[in-house]
């Protein structure tokens, strides 16, 4: 996929002409880094990576109806290798021809893309196709792709060599949406954990999903978001998350949701056994309340409460509070958050406080971002200090409309790396031929 | 499921697609592919604009879409719902800043010029991580468990 569409571009780019006629969008993000990094026992090492991502959108082929779409990006180290394994990277994210049809919500996509349908979340090098079915107030859609999984970079991600699967929904306007949904990836390894020889055993080579999920919604008071998801190749339920939504009066909104995984039937087919362990004596499950009250259109309140269970380590419960405030007719935004998180016993617990300030008159914008951790103890390995924290301050030019020059400096100190101090210039631009939405 | 039964149903499924496809596809017009309007800065409230109606189609009313800050957290229904209608919007880059299956700058640092924004893992996360990873591991999955992570594996070998 990489190697035939990277010599596409300049061909896009040579031939103008043949474009003229239709929608063109490129736009791209340059992040050049400065890290100093010390690590007590190692070489200080100064890191000076540069990140390029680059996106092209061509739209509007075809009547209209075809277009084109991709994005990606790469890095080449300056000074001291940034990551373990390489000094330079790059990665495809997406490359996709997308046919809409004028009717019934028809799209078929080919090529590299991320897939969501249900419960379905993939990176597939494929084809996916949907479509709404006799449909007017109510009725069915029907959604199915296949192909192949993108693989990691590891020789052995537990990744298949072919995806497929689907979704079939049906709604009745304005009340109530409920979809099936399915994937097979053939190929893919299932493992099981086990505890006591810290080993991870092959129980299926493939991976098959089935879940549900619901929308139900009752006068736009309140609504009901939930989805369940089986595993079917070891015969266990993955997750059941479910939400429901309250609205009683303009600006507030009360939320309660629960959500529960098994990790033998969730984590089967980690990329990693060892960092996810699908241990079939674990399970987690949450539960928790949020409230949020826009009291105008400046200010937002928010209060929210979670419970987790972990079934092999204990009860942990997190609380917060927060504001969103907007100020001098939108052009200063600022906010303010505290997070408690009371772990369970033998985890450390830690109060966060965080705050930024955004003004972004037009031209130019800066802002300041500050966060702070406070650990109830010192972490194991780590220097002795209870203390993180990061402060940010970034500000830009806008040279044209679409052309943002910006630099980030920060300075911070953590029981991980000691003291710190990075900075970066980005250079942001999104250059379209159209006003129309090509490429955001 | 056996792959035999898979390609079964497989199979199954795209005859009748192919064969009942003149009757069976709705003939209602497409919803628009990109959103004709310029939207001012910040996060959209679809009803402001699209007082009271629905988005045909979708067969929801555009309130089911307001950018809230329920909405933001619960995200992932209506992806999974309505990722077409996502995509009248945002252009796939937009979701991959931190869905990427493969990246490798933190999304608080690619757009660390938008404190606004709701960007896991600001700060020192490295450190915060071995804390919320043993809270509730089945939360990071969703971005880690089948994505390149390189650079987890220097620790998290075995
Ligand atoms: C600033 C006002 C405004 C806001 C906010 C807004 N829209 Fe729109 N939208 C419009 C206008 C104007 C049109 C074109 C006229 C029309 O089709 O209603 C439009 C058209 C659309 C269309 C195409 C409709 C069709 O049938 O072709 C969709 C889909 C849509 N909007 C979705 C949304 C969603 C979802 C949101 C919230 C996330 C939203 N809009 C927020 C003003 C707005
Ligand atoms: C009418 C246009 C429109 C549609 C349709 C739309 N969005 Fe958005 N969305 C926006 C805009 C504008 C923002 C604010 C972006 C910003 O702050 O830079 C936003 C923000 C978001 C954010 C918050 C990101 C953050 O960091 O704060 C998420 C998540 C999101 N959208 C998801 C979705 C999903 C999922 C869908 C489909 C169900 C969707 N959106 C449909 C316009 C839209
Ligand atoms: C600002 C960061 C951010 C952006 C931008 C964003 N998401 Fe998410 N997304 C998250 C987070 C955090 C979660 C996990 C929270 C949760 O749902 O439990 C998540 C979860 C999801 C899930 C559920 C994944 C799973 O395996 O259960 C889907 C699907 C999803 N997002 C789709 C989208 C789509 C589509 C877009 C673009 C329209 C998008 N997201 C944009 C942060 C983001
Ligand atoms: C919405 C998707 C998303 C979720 C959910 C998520 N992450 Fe991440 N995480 C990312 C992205 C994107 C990066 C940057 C790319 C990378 O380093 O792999 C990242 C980076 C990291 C890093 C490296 C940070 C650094 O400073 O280099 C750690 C550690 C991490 N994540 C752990 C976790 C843990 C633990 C959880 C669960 C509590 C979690 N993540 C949940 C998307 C997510
Ligand atoms: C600098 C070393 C380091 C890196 C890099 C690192 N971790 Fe960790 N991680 C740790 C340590 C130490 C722990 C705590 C282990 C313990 O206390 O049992 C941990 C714990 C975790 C846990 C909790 C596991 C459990 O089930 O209890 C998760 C999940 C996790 N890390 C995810 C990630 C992800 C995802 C990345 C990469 C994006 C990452 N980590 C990168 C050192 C690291």
């Amino acid at each position: 996929m990489k190697r035939l569409l990277l010599p596409l571009l300049p061909a896009i780019m040579l031939f103008p002409s043949t474009l003229l006629a239709l929608d063109l969008g490129v736009n791209g993000t340059t992040i050049v880094r400065y890290e100093e990094r010390s690590v007590p026992g190692f070489d200080k090492k100064t890191m000076v990576p540069a990140t390029q991502y680059l996106g092209v959108d061509v739209g509007k082929a075809a009547d209209g109806h075809l277009s084109f779409h991709m994005y990606g990006w790469g890095r080449v180290d300056g000074a001291d290798q940034s990551t373990p394994r390489d000094s330079s990277d790059t990665a495809l994210s997406y490359g996709y021809l997308d046919y809409q049809s004028p009717k019934g919500n028809a799209e078929v996509k080919v090529g590299r893309q991320y897939l969501y349908e249900g419960g379905v979340v993939e990176q597939l090098d494929g084809i996916s196709a949907r479509s709404d079915l006799f449909q007017q107030y109510e009725g069915f859609a029907l959604s199915a792709f296949a192909g192949k999984p993108v693989k990691t970079d590891r020789v052995d991600d537990h990744k298949g060599d072919l995806l497929a699967g689907g979704r079939l929904s049906y709604r009745v306007a304005g009340v109530t949406e409920m979809g099936l949904f399915l994937t097979h990836e053939n190929g893919a390894a299932a493992y099981q954990y086990d505890k006591s020889t810290n080993s991870a055993t092959l129980v299926k080579d493939n991976r098959e999903q089935a879940g549900f999920d619901v929308l139900y919604t009752l006068n736009r008071l309140v609504e009901l978001n939930g989805r369940s998801l089986y595993n079917l190749s070891l015969k266990e339920f993955a997750e059941h998350s479910y939400v429901i939504t309250v609205k009683p009066v303009a600006g507030l909104s009360l939320s309660g949701s629960y959500n529960q995984h098994q990790f033998k039937g969730y984590f089967a087919s980690a990329s990693n056994p060892f960092l996810f362990k699908p241990y079939d004596a674990d399970e987690e499950a949450s539960y928790s309340g949020s409230a949020s009250y826009a009291l105008n259109t400046a200010t937002e309140l928010t209060a929210d409460y979670t419970y987790y269970d972990r079934k092999t380590k204990g009860t942990s419960a997190r609380l917060g509070l927060g504001g969103r405030f907007t100020l001098l007719g939108g052009k200063l935004k600022t906010g303010l958050d505290y997070h408690r998180l009371n772990s369970a016993k033998g985890m450390n617990s830690y109060h966060e406080a965080r705050g930024f300030a955004l003004y972004d008159p037009g031209r130019y914008y800066a802002s300041l971002d500050a966060i702070a951790q406070r650990y109830d103890d010192p972490l194991p390995y780590l220097n002795t200090s209870k203390i993180a924290y990061e402060i940010t301050a970034s500000s830009g030019y806008r040279l044209k409309p679409w052309l943002l020059l910006s630099g980030d400096l920060s300075a911070g100190a953590n029981p991980q790396y000691g003291d710190q101090v990075k900075g970066l210039l980005r250079l942001t631009f999104a250059y379209t031929t159209t006003t129309g939405g090509v490429g955001r | 499921m056996t792959v035999r039964s898979f390609a079964t149903i497989a199979a199954v499924l795209a005859t009748i697609l192919v064969t009942a496809a003149c009757s069976i596809f709705s003939p209602e017009s497409s919803f628009a592919p990109t959103h004709p309007e310029a939207l001012p800065a910040g996060r959209p409230l679809c009803s402001d604009c699209h007082e009271g109606s629905q988005l045909k189609g979708a067969l929801k009313p555009y309130a089911t879409f307001d950018h809230t800050a329920d909405f933001v957290k619960g995200h992932r229904f209506a992806a999974g719902r309505d990722a077409q209608v996502c995509g009248v919007c945002h252009a796939q880059s937009f979701c991959a800043d931190c869905h990427a299956g493969k990246t490798e700058l933190k999304p608080s640092l690619k757009l660390g010029n938008r404190p606004d924004r709701e960007l896991p893992h600001r700060g020192d996360f490295l450190t915060l991580h071995r804390i919320e990873g043993k809270i509730d591991p089945t939360s990071c999955y969703k971005c880690h468990g089948r994505a390149n992570n390189e650079k987890c594996m220097t620790c998290h070998r075995r």
